[in-house]
């Protein structure tokens, strides 16, 4: 177990006064707030913050931790000094705020894991990258989670484990799942999980909240003079009709073809007129042809430049 | 440990009581009220949509990691949520633009 310097974490002197202190935890809880926070790291960082704050603004807690001295080092190896457990303790109780049993085995062998007695265990939170195709047909996947449990000695190790995790049909980018009685074990039941599902970018399709976007590359003619399109839906190929005198830029919406839900979203289908290469003589030939018989001006409605 | 686990999507559809959104969002009966009053969440006798579960989780976080008050979570909760609704306007922008 390593030592940690409070002070040192918090910014402030060993003689700060109560008010310096919540000073200095604001500024900094307004910097690493996971939830406001873009700095790497915010959340690790805001868990230091948050148990040297618990320590220091207690005046209990910050006499006992003063009197372990000011000769230790940051991360210096540590135990805590004989007798410590009787008279250190009792002032663990009547705090406030963090969830329970998310400090470190420091702050644990100082002051005690029970701070609140019958207390759930913390929540935890973990991201879950799945697939478009995932998301669309629901799958189960395996998450691998590293949890700090309490050890038989009653010390906190990380535990690796492997979850089998449900993804529901049909779960959009940014929803979370609620796993109960996954998180951090307590003495009145563990906590719970919450993963936040992120949707990893497709090479065909685009999201918009339900609906899927599809861009479908067709030749001039087949714009020209309608044609039938094989189209990918996520649920298998369909054929979609392309009106005659399709153009580039146009939508076709394939209703109900979209992301599963309350309504299904939509698959709209984008039209990109894609020009042939000329690569012959008789390729030259045709579009000669063309600007010769179409009297067709694209830039017609730019009047007389 | 082999079992598949079948969380709660926290989503519109799914309801959660009362009294699920005090344990798992870990605050007090009077504080869901105090975010009810200051408009984080609907004015409902009962049955919230799951998504609620999320607000107040994010709420109670802010509360206690900020060391502030209900008013001034409430304020940061509405900036948050024009964050990330930019933030996923500016996504959907992107992704158009490949």
């Amino acid at each position: 177990m390593h030592y940690r310097d409070y002070y040192r974490i918090m910014g402030v002197e060993r003689t700060a006064s109560g008010e310096d202190i919540k000073r200095a935890y604001r500024k900094l809880a307004r910097r690493y707030h996971p939830d406001v926070s873009k700095e790497p790291k915010a959340e690790e960082r805001f868990k230091e913050i948050g148990e040297a704050y618990e320590v220091l603004r207690d005046p209990e807690k910050r006499a006992a931790y003063d009197r372990l001295g000011s000769q230790w080092q940051p991360d210096q190896d540590f135990t805590p000094p004989p007798g410590w457990q009787q008279s250190a303790h009792a002032a663990g109780a009547g705090t406030h705020a963090f969830e329970g049993g998310d400090f470190s085995d420091f702050f644990e062998s100082l002051f005690g894991g029970g701070r609140r007695a019958a207390t759930r265990g913390s929540d935890e939170s973990a991201h879950l990258t799945i697939t478009l195709e995932d998301a669309f047909h629901g799958a189960t996947r395996p998450l691998r989670l590293t949890i700090p449990q309490h050890d038989a000695r009653g010390r906190l190790v990380p535990q690796t484990r492997t979850l089998n995790v449900r993804i529901p049909k049909g779960v959009q980018q940014g929803q979370q799942i609620r796993l109960a009685g996954q998180g951090r074990p307590g003495p009145a039941g563990a906590g719970d999980l919450y993963l936040e599902i992120t949707i990893a970018p497709h090479a065909l399709y685009r999201l918009d909240g339900r609906d899927l976007y599809l861009t479908a590359p067709v030749s001039p003619w087949e714009a020209a003079l309608g044609a039938r399109l094989k189209v990918p839906t996520l649920a298998g190929t369909v054929e979609l009709r392309l009106p005659e005198g399709s153009q580039s830029g146009q939508k076709l919406r394939l209703k109900g073809r979209g992301m599963p839900g309350t309504p299904p979203g939509d698959q709209y289908v984008l039209i990109e007129i894609v020009n042939p290469k000329i690569d012959s003589e008789r390729a030259r030939e045709l579009y000669r042809t063309m600007a010769h018989d179409l009297a067709f001006d694209p830039r017609a409605h730019w009047g007389a430049a | 440990m082999n079992d598949i686990l079948e969380g709660l999507l926290l989503d519109d559809c799914a309801v959660v009581t009362r009294a699920e959104l005090c344990g798992s969002g870990r605050v007090t009966p009077e504080e869901l009220d105090a975010l009810t009053a200051l408009g984080v969440l609907p004015a409902l006798a009962d049955g919230y949509p799951a998504a609620c579960l999320a607000l107040v989780r994010r709420a109670a976080r802010l509360k206690r990691g900020l060391d502030t008050d209900w008013e001034l979570v409430a304020v940061i909760m509405d900036l948050l949520h024009e964050i990330d609704a930019l933030r996923s306007e500016v996504r959907r922008l992107k992704a158009h633009q490949r």
